[in-house]
């Protein structure tokens, strides 16, 4: 697998995009949405089921930070490239700290300060590759790729 | 599917029944529930999860707040499921060092 397939979608390859309302109600709706995409391209179960839970946290940290903000509109994009689905989720709001890419929940089974806390790291555990990217004219973008067949992609 | 949540008892320990899907709009129900029975006296809970379909961060951050409540009153809080995709949840976040999870409901009310 190249690099190109990491470094973003191509116009022509987008097959699906998601505009909702920042409500908890509608983000059932974005991940049946995008798994059934990921379905159509016979993904495997598990990946299907990988993708639903990966993209439901970024959706609903978008949710809430758009509720908190404006109100705009949550927007999921999809492409497939190279056997892989690339799903971004941007949220307007004040976006989210790349440095979380690199926290580790404090499992502390006396303490349980992390509540808040297990969406990023679980969206890592469940995705092939995941970056946090600047959004446009602001917020961020959470970029996920999973390949469409079980197994990690080299 | 939404979210079903039924209660009742077995042995001397409290049932939850989850049925369908967890998540930021249906957990607030999950959350009310354990409230409920922990308001009521109970410190021994189970919940079966096996017919869950989805389960994310926000579910699991319910369960790690009900775990809580029961265990200031010395009780316990216990999952069931024998589902792969379940497991690999509490697995990736950690969480399977931190509850009790039994493959069957009688295996829940027998440990202690």
């Amino acid at each position: 697998m190249s690099d190109a397939a990491v470094a973003g979608p191509e116009v022509d390859d987008t097959e699906l995009e998601l505009a909702f309302p920042p409500r908890p109600e509608y983000v059932r709706m974005a991940r049946h949405t995008v798994a059934a995409l990921a379905r159509l391209h016979d993904a495997a179960d598990e990946v299907v089921d990988d993708l639903k839970l990966a993209v439901s946290e970024a959706c609903t940290n978008a949710v809430s930070t758009n509720a908190r903000g404006g109100g705009d509109p949550v927007r999921v994009t999809v492409a497939v490239t190279d056997g892989s689905l690339l799903v971004d989720v941007a949220n307007a709001g004040p976006g989210i700290d790349p440095s979380l890419l690199e926290h580790d929940p404090e499992l502390d089974s006396e303490e349980f300060t992390f509540e808040r806390g297990l969406s990023l790291p679980l969206i890592r555990g469940l995705v092939d590759h995941l970056e946090i990217l600047p959004g446009e004219p602001n917020g961020s973008v959470v970029r996920m790729r999973l390949a469409l067949a079980e197994g990690q992609p080299e | 599917m939404d979210l079903d949540v039924e209660t009742g008892t077995v042995g001397d320990a409290s049932l939850l029944s989850l049925r369908g899907e967890i998540d930021v709009y249906t957990a607030p129900r999950l959350r009310q529930a354990i409230i409920d029975l922990v308001e009521g006296g109970a410190t021994r809970i189970v919940v079966d999860m096996e017919k869950v379909d989805f389960l994310d961060s926000t579910g699991l951050g319910v369960l790690v707040g009900g775990l809580k409540r029961v265990r200031v009153k010395d009780g316990s809080l216990s999952i069931v499921t024998t589902q792969d995709k379940i497991l690999k949840i509490f697995d990736i976040t950690g969480l399977s060092r931190v509850f009790d999870i039994h493959p069957s409901v009688d295996a829940a009310v027998a440990a202690e």
